[in-house]
């Protein structure tokens, strides 16, 4: 679904990093490579691995939902 | 989607394509023609022709766009179904036949197959029609429920397999256990199975089926009835290469000698005395000569694999010499439960087989309608095509409806008996729990119905045959363990008949004699066979050569021999075998792929195939003459067995639980969620794809569907809260979302049960009266709390109690419809139907009302990580009284040390060590089993590290402990643990079984009414038995006051009036009650005694009060003996 706010395990809100860890790891350098996930997560200062892991193991499956929204046409307007 | 998990489904939907494409084709022009002869001689034949299968389309007229999509059929509860049709022929003597189109009915159509609507869809166009994006079908919508046709295992095609079976000896007297059974299965996948049995004198019988009853011939006889053949031809064609074995040249003199008791010397003479036996089991034409009635018998009912008689008894030789080699201790039994001699019953050739059934018998009945019809008016003449089409629509035709209810029930309606093993159990539902569940049920094989009751456990047994085909971990615990297998997930179900027109003319290249040509045979010569038809003889030191140059050319030259053709090869070396080569092309076999080393290609091979093959399973096994290399040592693992990450690390039954728990796991059951109705379904609200995952999560996709979150295990024994399995939940983990999860409950309510009409079905439908509404005839409200239309507003919160929907009756009477179970939801959503699709302005008769019931943990639900180590919630402990590692991290999950040592899974160790690796490194971790290592043993391997050390590197390389133990600080008092604490990140799931589906709490109740008693059932509000063994330990303990409480005051107690004279408590009546008299209480008096004086008030259960009715039913009187507590003191 959507990333939850905050970590399970220590409580540090990663909700407002999903978009910028997205952002991150879909960039290509100029080797034409994508970022490491690790590398990503360095950069957003997530240090603990279990804050790591909420972001890593993310599925975000809204998207693959709203295909269903059957209020589309509202949500399009 | 993935094309790999397309492919899981593959088995069902491409056997219903052969169905609806070449095989009804096939079927069609077997069915044999039937005919009646009128009056004045003339005869009428008539036969199918033409079959045609429609994509479902909605029966009404008046839409702009008539196709029928598979969710409305889930919708309206209606079956998703296609027009079928064919052509009637009729034909008057020889003269042109007549063409009558007839339309069968609606043959359920299964989704996803090549005439559903949603056939070659694209991801986007599904999901416009509301079904998943990665929609694979395989399974049909028969009254808005998805049901699916179970593999069941069937024994090979067209093989004469040695067997030994007790049974075989009941057949009559000196019949033995052995028999060489070959079930012999046309192009049209109609089967018939024939025995041929060896009987003590040294004879032997071929038996076969007719209409479910068996029959036996003398073999001998049946050579002769084939082919014109001299018993000097027999006695050498039998006895190739054992002229001087005295017990070969015993039995085929008296196989001979029995052949001669008939007193029938030539073919044709045998052909007539068959023929006339059988002419009453087979309901010949009376007009068939006897001769013409043997020759039907030997092509309907002996080796109807085979075309031509002289193949027919060049495969009796075979089986006649295999069966004395097996009766002589030369040969051994076959194993009929190992899958080498094993295919599957598809899907779409049992529903072949039925339509072909039932086609056949329309026929017969069509021709009994016509007989009637003459016999009833004899004016009428049958050679006019008005009587034929009256006849034609007076004949009940069930066909399609015997598919249908195939599907409902499972159940197979047969006169033939269709050679099955079982004629029920075919059908199952497909539930979308999660999608491991759902993947599971197309992937299934069951052994039969036969065997779940069989006492022995051979059949269960896992043998090393198996390997690659059927999954040796993913089978049930408990009943159907061993019975109800699933498919490697690389195993394939062959389903084309493969072209094997040139492997003929390839083999006699490589030195074959064929067999049409008459060959000389001689003792060094084996038997070539292709599809159970023997096309030559080989140098039985050829055969090995030979196989190995026909794999060659499935590899290099794929249009002379198919990829899909399976060649089997009995080498002369191997002892107590009988030397052959074995080909076969036909559909329904297991195959799977391995690398083959000589070309570097990937190619299958079948079951059969296997057992003399000699296939590297690591680099290491490889030398110089290996031919066959596994590609992966998973390959003999299923779909969810192959999900478990280091399985290989884990005590074997761990893994075997865990391929259970899987299933039973909350996750995303389905993306369509607006458009699925199911009674119950599970999500989970924040799954997350696990960091340490096999490779078979990426190839199926498996992270679309994900099933479970990441948590921080610590293994440490805690609080007290986690002995026995349970476990510690950090609240605030909990609080923040861990766990978190809700269930779908869809209420239907139905205006046409409601009304008490059941139309469904039914070919009249008359609208109805009722519909929902919350505004009465008068125009007042009926149920403020609800809508105008009568429905809950979505987003209400519904309790036990509250109104689910108003509407008015037929009889224009208001209702109102309350919300009943105990538990009380959100309304998600509310879809109003109608279920008269063929009616396009047909009001909504049917509403469902999604409710969302909120399922976060609560203690004693369960988890379980993916090592079969699962667990209840004990307590939600304050995060800020759990233990802490050095850097602030407190757990989510605690569990008891005393988790491992016992059940041995190591797995889940290094899971928790690699998943803390993992996160700390941004990785994901693979885990597929016999991935590190596989090189040991080879130069590759000489450097690699084990799989501790790999994962140990890389936590110390992270700054933690290489062991992926920490030190912990007491939540409680803040100092330093004494020892480290394993700690890391392990996938645990969620399970569907939670306390809130289970409790069962009751003061008082719901009562039987006939005793008082409270109920069983916790549907019903009823009680949990307090049975004799707890009343035993109740007593034991002295504890009176409790066993009265509970068999007393919360049972059945109860206040009767006795009369303390007679003793009676029936015969207190109450007196009747004069006008003048107002007081509450009435007086009571005894019947037998004439007098109230003695009437007391007693407490008694009630079911003593019926014990002493019953009793006097039967004439017999129970004197109580009683006297008032106050008495009773005097007394003493």
């Amino acid at each position: 679904m959507i990333i939850p706010v905050r970590c399970f395990t220590c409580g540090k809100i990663i909700g407002d990093k999903w978009e910028q860890y997205m952002e991150l790891i879909s960039h290509v350098d100029a080797n034409g490579e994508k970022m490491q996930e690790g590398k990503a997560l360095d950069i957003l200062k997530i240090d603990r691995y279990c804050c790591r892991i909420m972001l890593l193991t993310h599925v975000d499956l809204i998207g693959k939902l709203l295909l269903y929204n059957t209020s589309a046409a509202t949500v399009a307007e | 989607m993935s094309q790999s998990r397309e492919r899981l489904f593959a088995p069902h939907v491409d056997s219903f394509n052969y169905f609806l494409g070449p095989g009804i084709r096939a079927a069609v022009n077997n069915i044999q023609k039937d005919f009646v002869v009128g009056p004045n001689d003339e005869r009428l034949t008539f036969w199918w022709e033409d079959p045609m299968i429609m994509k479902p389309t909605k029966s009404g007229s008046g839409y702009k766009d008539n196709r029928l999509f598979p969710k409305t059929c889930r919708e309206s509860k209606t079956s998703y179904t296609g027009a079928f049709s064919a052509q009637l022929c009729v034909q008057i003597n020889d003269n042109e036949p007549t063409k009558l189109h007839r339309r069968i009915g609606n043959l359920p159509i299964m989704v996803k197959s090549s005439r559903c609507q949603l056939h070659n869809f694209n991801a986007k166009q599904l999901v416009l029609r509301g079904e998943e994006e990665t929609e694979a079908g395989g399974y049909f919508v028969i009254n808005g429920l998805e049901k699916l046709i179970r593999l069941v295992i069937a024994y090979r095609k067209n093989y004469p397999m040695a067997v030994v079976r007790g049974a075989y000896s009941k057949r009559g007297t000196r019949y033995t256990n052995f028999g060489i059974q070959m079930r012999c299965v046309r192009d049209d996948q109609s089967a018939r199975t024939v025995i041929l049995h060896y009987l003590n004198d040294g004879t032997s019988m071929f038996s076969f089926n007719i209409r479910r009853q068996q029959f036996f011939v003398s073999v001998g006889f049946l050579m002769k009835a084939l082919v014109d053949v001299s018993d000097k031809q027999i006695h050498d064609d039998v006895l190739v290469g054992e002229e001087e074995n005295t017990f070969f040249v015993s039995c085929v003199e008296q196989i001979l000698l029995q052949s001669h008791s008939f007193g029938c010397f030539t073919r044709a003479s045998v052909l007539a005395y068959i023929g006339q036996r059988f002419r009453t089991a087979c309901r010949w034409p009376p007009w068939y000569t006897d001769q013409q009635c043997g020759e039907d018998l030997l092509k309907e009912f002996i080796l109807v694999h085979l075309n031509t008689n002289k193949e027919k008894y060049q495969m009796l030789v075979l089986m006649l010499r295999k069966l004395l080699y097996l009766a002589s201790g030369r040969l051994n039994r076959e194993m009929e439960d190992s899958p080498e001699y094993h295919e599957v019953l598809l899907p779409g050739h049992l529903i072949l087989n039925i339509v072909k059934e039932q086609m056949t018998l329309w026929l017969a009945q069509f021709r009994k309608t016509i007989e009637k019809h003459l016999s009833d008016y004899p004016s009428e003449n049958v050679t006019d095509p008005a009587v034929w089409k009256k006849c034609a629509d007076k004949t009940p035709n069930p066909i399609c409806k015997r598919v249908e209810y195939l599907l409902s029930t499972g159940n197979v309606v047969t006169d033939s008996g269709l050679d099955l093993q079982q004629i029920s159990g075919f059908s199952i539902q497909a539930e979308r729990l999660n999608f491991l569940r759902f993947i599971s049920h197309f992937r299934s094989v069951h052994r039969g119905h036969f065997f779940t009751e069989m006492k022995t456990t051979e059949v269960r047994k896992l043998l090393p045959q198996s390997w690659g085909f059927v999954c040796p971990v993913h089978t049930p615990d408990g009943s159907p363990c061993g019975l109800l297998n699933h498919l490697a997930a690389r195993c394939e179900i062959v389903q084309a008949k493969a072209d094997t027109d040139l492997i003929p003319r390839t083999l006699v290249g490589l030195g074959m004699s064929p067999a049409a040509e008459d060959p000389h045979i001689t003792a060094d010569s084996a038997p070539v066979l292709i599809d159970g038809r023997i096309v030559g003889f080989l140098p039985k030191e050829k055969l090995g050569e030979v196989a190995h140059q026909l794999r060659y050319l499935r590899v290099s030259q794929p249009h002379i021999v198919d990829p899909t053709v399976e060649i089997a090869c009995f080498p002369h070396t191997q002892h107590f075998s009988y030397p052959m080569i074995f080909i076969q092309s036909t559909p329904a076999r297991y195959m799977r792929p391995v690398r083959f080393r000589p070309t570097g290609a990937e190619t299958f091979i079948g079951s059969l195939e296997q057992s003399s093959l000699d296939i590297a399973c690591l680099p290491a096994d490889v030398t110089d003459q290996t031919v066959f290399e596994e590609l992966s040592p998973t390959s003999m693992l299923s779909v969810v067995a192959s999900l478990t990450p280091f399985s290989d690390y884990n005590q074997s039954p761990r893994n075997l639980y865990q391929c259970q728990m899987g299933k039973q796991t909350m996750g995303i059951p389905t993306h369509a969620l607006p458009y699925r109705h199911d009674g119950k379904s599970y999500r989970m609200t924040h799954p997350q794809k696990p960091v340490v995952r096999c490779q078979a999560q990426e190839t199926y996709s498996m992270n679309d569907y994900p099933t479970g979150t990441n948590a921080c295990v610590a293994v440490i024994s805690y609080t007290g809260f986690d002995m026995e399995d349970a476990m510690i939940i950090n609240k605030s983990a909990y609080e923040r979302g861990f766990g978190h999860a809700c269930i779908y409950m869809t209420k239907e309510i139905s205006l046409e049960e409601e009304s008490g009409r059941k139309t469904r079905g039914k070919a009249e439908y008359r609208r109805l009266n009722s519909q929902f509404c919350n505004i009465d005839l008068s125009g007042n409200v009926i149920e403020p709390r609800l809508d105008i239309d009568g429905l809950p507003k979505v987003g209400t919160y519904i309790n036990e109690g509250d109104p689910l929907c108003a509407f008015l009756g037929e009889d224009g009477k208001p209702h109102v419809k309350f919300h009943k179970g105990q538990e009380g939801g959100t309304v998600e959503a509310v879809t109003l139907v109608t279920t008269h699709t063929a009616d396009p302005s047909a009001k909504p008769d049917l509403v469902r009302i999604r409710l969302r019931v909120n399922r976060n943990p609560v203690i004693g639900d369960k988890f379980s990580s993916r090592h079969g180590q699962k667990g209840v919630l004990s307590v939600l402990w304050q995060q800020t009284d759990m233990p802490f590692t050095e850097s602030g991290i407190t757990p989510d999950c605690i569990i008891n040390p005393h988790a491992f040592p016992s059940r041995m899974t190591i797995g889940m160790m290094i899971e928790s060590m690699a998943g803390k690796a993992g996160g700390a490194h941004g990785i994901f971790q693979d885990s597929t089993p016999f991935e590190f290592n596989r090189n040991k043993g080879t130069p590759m391997g000489e450097d690699e590290k084990t799989l501790i050390d790999y994962v140990g590197e890389q936590l110390a390389k992270a700054g933690f402990n290489y062991q992926g133990s920490e030190p912990m600080y007491s939540g409680v008092s803040g100092e330093l643990l004494r020892a480290d604490i394993f700690f890391g990140s392990v996938y645990y799931q969620r399970l569907r079984h939670m306390v809130s589906d289970k409790y069962q709490v009751r003061t008082t109740g719901p009562i039987n009414p006939l005793t008082h008693q409270p109920i069983k059932g916790r549907k019903l509000g009823g009680g949990i038995r307090l049975g004799e063994m707890e009343r035993d330990s109740l007593l034991a303990h002295g504890v009176s006051f409790l066993l009265q409480d509970r068999l007393m005051h919360c049972s059945d107690e109860t206040e009767a009036y006795m009369c303390q004279k007679c003793g009676s408590l029936v015969s207190v009546i109450a007196n009747p009650r004069s006008s003048a008299e107002q007081t509450s209480s009435l007086s009571r008096s005894c019947r037998a005694c004439g007098t109230g004086e003695f009437v007391g008030k007693v407490r008694v259960p009630y079911v003593l009060l019926y014990l002493i009715n019953e009793l006097s039913c039967m004439n017999l009187k129970l004197i109580i003996k009683a006297s008032s507590y106050a008495q009773a003191l005097e007394d003493d």
